[in-house]
């Protein structure tokens, strides 16, 4: 057979400018605003689904199998329905705990007190893990056949996960608070000075627009601050790491370790609102 | 046909990707199983061979993924040149598979940080966080080479025959 080395790579080397040529046109704001990408995703998130819940199935059927030859089977699934219960309002006392430690002095305090305590929290399961250590995302067995919406918070026992970013049927994508596109508004529980966090992928999360006359220190408990629609407010997020304040600067840099073990993330909860 | 096996082979691997070796992050940070497939089939199977199973991986990334839409350019441009000069590596078979892999997810760090820094106009993090994952996913990457290399010796026999 004819094989032309030389004209099949000078064909690659079209095809490479093709693609590059699409990522910049993919990644352009007009077309991520369009609905054909997110509905291609949605679509194959979908088909997927079946699949990685089954492997998540076999999965932990198979790292659990030590637990289960300890445990009478009965006292087992009781055990889980109150573990579950239990995460439940643990989570729920996180958030209970850091609105009830706010500052007095912030406005419509009241309003988001109410709002919070009526929220539902809708237990979910990791079934999948980004595979970038760019961009951090995992996705949950919940969907909008369990109404979940885009842009709803997701928590833990420990505090504030992310938030949902892509819902198909059955599961949804949660943007992890540690995501570099991820932004939250946060207040520092302790004085009051608020800023927004935003992820690093690999490092801690960074505080911006945090005022150079703040009163920041180690240790300062960082909460949501509720300014936004999407989390509610008093949900801790993490502790200050370090500060950085530069005479000359109008804000301050500021590092917080999030409360959440991202590692480790295994039940979260969703809240409906 | 042969691209139709491939993607479905590619589909199993990526949910070994999301369910199993996601869940092993070592100081955070975790390995890629399609960047390690794309090197070790471009190493056995060429430079233009290397540049479909590339794109193929950088394709399912991109659905399955979040953000932004560059994996199937990378992984592409990643298989192609692992393809290209895998003559010039010298070594055993396994060698050559590590070699590859390991100059691999350097090429594939410096283009992400490009693009990165494209789109975000800034660093991700510090130089020495940057260089710290890099050094750790080299040695990740590699391990995971020395597992599956077997199987992709194995599975391209299977895949790349005519029925």
């Amino acid at each position: 057979m004819y094989y032309n080395e030389g004209g099949r790579k000078k064909n690659v080397y079209f095809w490479i400018i093709v693609l590059i040529a699409l990522v910049i046109v993919l990644n352009t704001p007009f077309i991520k605003r369009t609905r054909i990408t997110r509905t291609i995703r949605t679509v194959s998130s979908n088909i997927i689904y079946p699949f990685k819940y089954l492997g998540n199935a076999i999965y932990d059927s198979f790292t659990s199998r030590f637990y289960d030859f300890i445990r009478v089977k009965g006292i087992q699934k009781e055990n889980e329905q109150l573990r579950s219960e239990l995460e439940e309002y643990k989570a729920k006392v996180v958030s209970l705990d850091q609105l009830s430690n706010e500052n007095e002095k912030l406005r419509n305090s009241l309003y988001f007190r109410a709002k919070n305590l009526n929220s539902r929290f809708l237990p979910a399961e990791i079934i999948g893990r980004s595979g970038n250590n760019w961009f951090e995302f995992v996705e949950i067995n919940r969907g909008s056949a369990d109404n979940i919406a885009v842009d709803t918070a997701v928590i833990n026992k420990e505090g504030l996960v992310g938030r949902v970013c892509e819902v198909s049927k059955y599961s949804s994508k949660v943007l992890l608070v540690t995501d570099p596109t991820s932004a939250v508004s946060i207040i520092n529980a302790d004085t009051g000075d608020m800023g927004i966090a935003s992820g690093n992928s690999v490092g801690p999360l960074r505080i911006r627009y945090m005022s150079a006359n703040a009163n920041v220190s180690i240790g300062d408990r960082i909460v949501t601050s509720g300014m936004s629609d999407i989390f509610p407010k008093g949900i801790y997020v993490g502790t200050v790491i370090s500060v950085d304040k530069k005479d000359y600067d109008i804000f301050q840099k500021v590092q917080v370790a999030p409360v959440v073990s991202f590692s480790k993330l295994d039940k979260v909860f969703v809240i409906i609102r | 046909m042969r691209i139709f096996r491939f993607f479905f082979f590619l589909l199993l691997i990526y949910l070994l990707q999301v369910i199993i070796v996601s869940r092993f992050a070592v100081f955070g940070v975790k390995a890629d199983l399609f960047l390690v497939m794309t090197a070790l089939f471009a190493v056995n199977l060429g430079a233009e061979r290397g540049f479909v199973i590339g794109l193929l991986c950088g394709i399912i990334q991109d659905i399955f993924g979040t953000s932004f839409y560059f994996h199937s350019a990378t992984m592409a441009i990643l298989g192609f040149l692992v393809g290209t000069f895998k003559e010039s590596i010298i070594g055993t078979e396994e060698g050559i598979a590590l070699t590859a892999v390991i100059a691999a997810t350097v090429t594939n760090f410096l283009l992400q940080l490009l693009l990165l820094f494209f789109f975000f106009g800034k660093p991700l993090a510090s130089p020495l966080i940057l260089l710290g994952v890099l050094v750790v996913s080299c040695f990740y990457n590699s391990l995971l080479a020395f597992i599956f290399n077997p199987l992709v010796k194995f599975s391209t026999r299977f895949l790349v025959a005519e029925q």
